[in-house]
């Protein structure tokens, strides 16, 4: 166990509760009072159901509603001793990129109430920043872990798709959904991810190859490292603070032996656009199960439940609903859908390409280190922010958000390492030969 | 893609979410705002690559169709095989 897992042994549970209670500003959904320890504390993203928590989805739709098994986080995190301390607040069903669409408040930045947490997984590192607790989990469907990671300037992973099951784990887009792991500490995101890790026969895309570890990354000689930064991503605009902390992070490695290089994929402009068609229509089909009937509050003298229950989302997850079914429809489906799915191919090859010759991929997260919350945080221009995490998520590939100027630093910058998928240990090996604050 | 709000109610009324004529007009405007961007999707050279299917790195293994009883003669003899596949009554109205 890490010594930050061990961190509030030191207090009571009553302790620890209050202080989540006094200091949680809208980043906890519901509070476990049952606790019985303050070891391996861990609060969970308000997506995975439990038997003992409500999961809500930060959805009206899915108030107070109580799960009749574990999700397979949830199971995991039991089985290796964890104290679940309580849900953590997000976009509702994972859409957006603020944790502004949520009705159980807004959440705002460590560093500055008038900014942005980020999102979708904004609770959890509103949480952990603020060291409510040492480590929370989070779902990444297109940035939706790391981007809030960077803005409260801790570590947030996002594992090879496939490697964490995502059985229990409430759907978006079931081909680009991810579990994540966000913590102030590396140490910390490896135990838990490690615990997190295991097979899972639940989950059709619940996939280990034969002797995955992440602690394989203890091995690596990082000097035998090439590390590529893509040319589409070093043209799109950052702020002074990003580009500065991003270059300086590119010495840092070249210090450590390391060769760098540019490459070109010339699928990366292309980023949002298919974010948004492949994405919004497969939430337009996984969200069609909410009607009323199976999951949430049941009202039996309703006689139309499914129109009722749809009634009850929010403004951002009607108009992908809308967009999704549009691209999904008959006249659409072949036009836009299923050239996106070739351009995700495409992607697909050109990175399979460039992994062959290179190790990693760094990038920023995101162009700017905070967000305004009067920005219009669901516009188009906001969404491009997104194009430097998506791309992992549309070709399965792990990556993490590391904070270049040090946990717990005002005006973080966070910085992406991806490698191919299933080389997790790779952008460990890298995450840790940078690490700023031990 | 243009989608004018005739089609955002339509579209609505069959996912079931109720709009009215404010929020039809500001879903419109959002939806719009993103479709048009997914034109410059038309322009990328996709030649030679097939639609991404999975996400992992998992084969499906099918077995072979070995059921012998299914013959031409026998479907033939069915009074709702037409050749190519069943026909069964209409069930939804035209719109």
């Amino acid at each position: 166990m890490t010594k930050n897992l061990q961190y509030f042994q030191d207090k009571t549970t009553q302790e620890v509760l209050s202080q989540i209670k006094a200091e949680n500003n809208n980043s906890f959904i519901t509070v476990n009072e049952e606790i019985t320890s303050t070891d391996k504390l861990i609060a969970i993203k308000d997506i995975h159901v439990s038997t003992n928590l409500p999961t809500t989805v930060a959805s009206e739709v899915l108030r107070g509603f109580v799960a009749g098994y574990d999700s397979h986080v949830v199971s995991a995190l039991k089985k290796n001793g964890y104290q679940i301390v309580g849900t953590t607040n997000m976009d509702e069903f994972a859409m957006g990129g603020s944790n502004l669409n949520t009705p159980f408040g807004e959440v705002s930045n460590v560093f500055n109430e008038d900014n942005i947490a980020g999102g979708s997984s904004g609770g959890s590192a509103y949480a952990v920043a603020k060291g409510l607790v040492p480590v929370a989990t989070g779902t990444d469907t297109g940035g939706s872990v790391r981007q809030p990671a960077a803005l409260n300037g801790i570590y947030g992973y996002k594992p090879s798709y496939g490697l964490i099951s995502r059985y229990g784990t409430v759907a978006f887009a079931s081909s680009f959904d991810t579990v994540g792991v966000l913590a102030n500490d590396l140490d910390d995101v490896i135990a838990v991810s490690s615990d997190l890790i295991t097979p899972d026969h639940h989950d059709t895309t619940s996939f280990i190859p034969e002797g995955f570890t992440l602690e394989k990354f203890k091995d690596e000689d990082l000097s035998k490292y090439k590390v590529a930064i893509i040319s589409e991503f070093e043209e799109i605009e950052c702020d002074q603070e990003t580009t500065a902390k991003y270059e300086a992070a590119k010495q840092q490695i070249r210090d450590l032996g390391i060769e760098i290089n540019e490459v070109s994929i010339d699928t990366i402009p292309y980023t949002l656009e298919l974010y948004v068609s492949l994405a919004y229509g497969e939430s337009s089909s996984n969200l069609s199960r909410f009607d009323g009937i199976r999951f949430g509050q049941v009202d039996p003298e309703n006689n139309t439940p499914f129109e009722n229950a749809r009634n009850l989302f929010g403004v951002e997850v009607e108009k992908r609903l809308v967009i999704g079914t549009a691209i999904l429809s008959s006249e659409n489906a072949n036009k836009y859908f299923k050239q996106a799915q070739k351009i995700r191919t495409k992607m697909n090859e050109q990175f399979k390409k460039l992994f062959a010759e290179y190790d990693l991929v760094i990038s920023p997260i995101t162009p700017s280190t905070q967000y305004p919350k009067d920005l219009d945080v669901n516009s188009y221009a906001f969404y491009k922010g997104d194009v430097f995490t998506i791309p992992a998520n549309l070709i399965g590939a792990p990556s993490i958000s590391i904070p270049l100027k040090g946990v717990g630093k005002e005006n973080p910058v966070g910085m992406q390492i991806m490698a191919e998928k299933y080389n997790d240990h790779k952008v460990f090996a890298l995450a840790n030969a940078l690490k700023v604050r031990d | 893609m243009n989608i004018y709000q005739d089609k955002v109610r339509k579209i609505a009324s069959n996912i079931q979410i109720n709009l009215d004529d404010e929020q039809v007009e500001v879903v419109c405007a959002k939806v719009n705002d993103l479709v048009d961007k997914l034109e410059v999707l038309l322009s990328v050279d996709t030649e030679g690559y097939e639609p991404y299917i999975t996400s992992t790195n998992q084969v499906n293994v099918f077995a072979p169709d070995e059921d012998e009883k299914i013959t031409p003669e026998f479907l033939n003899n069915l009074n709702n095989f037409n050749g190519e596949y069943f026909t069964i009554e209409q069930v939804m109205e035209d719109d």
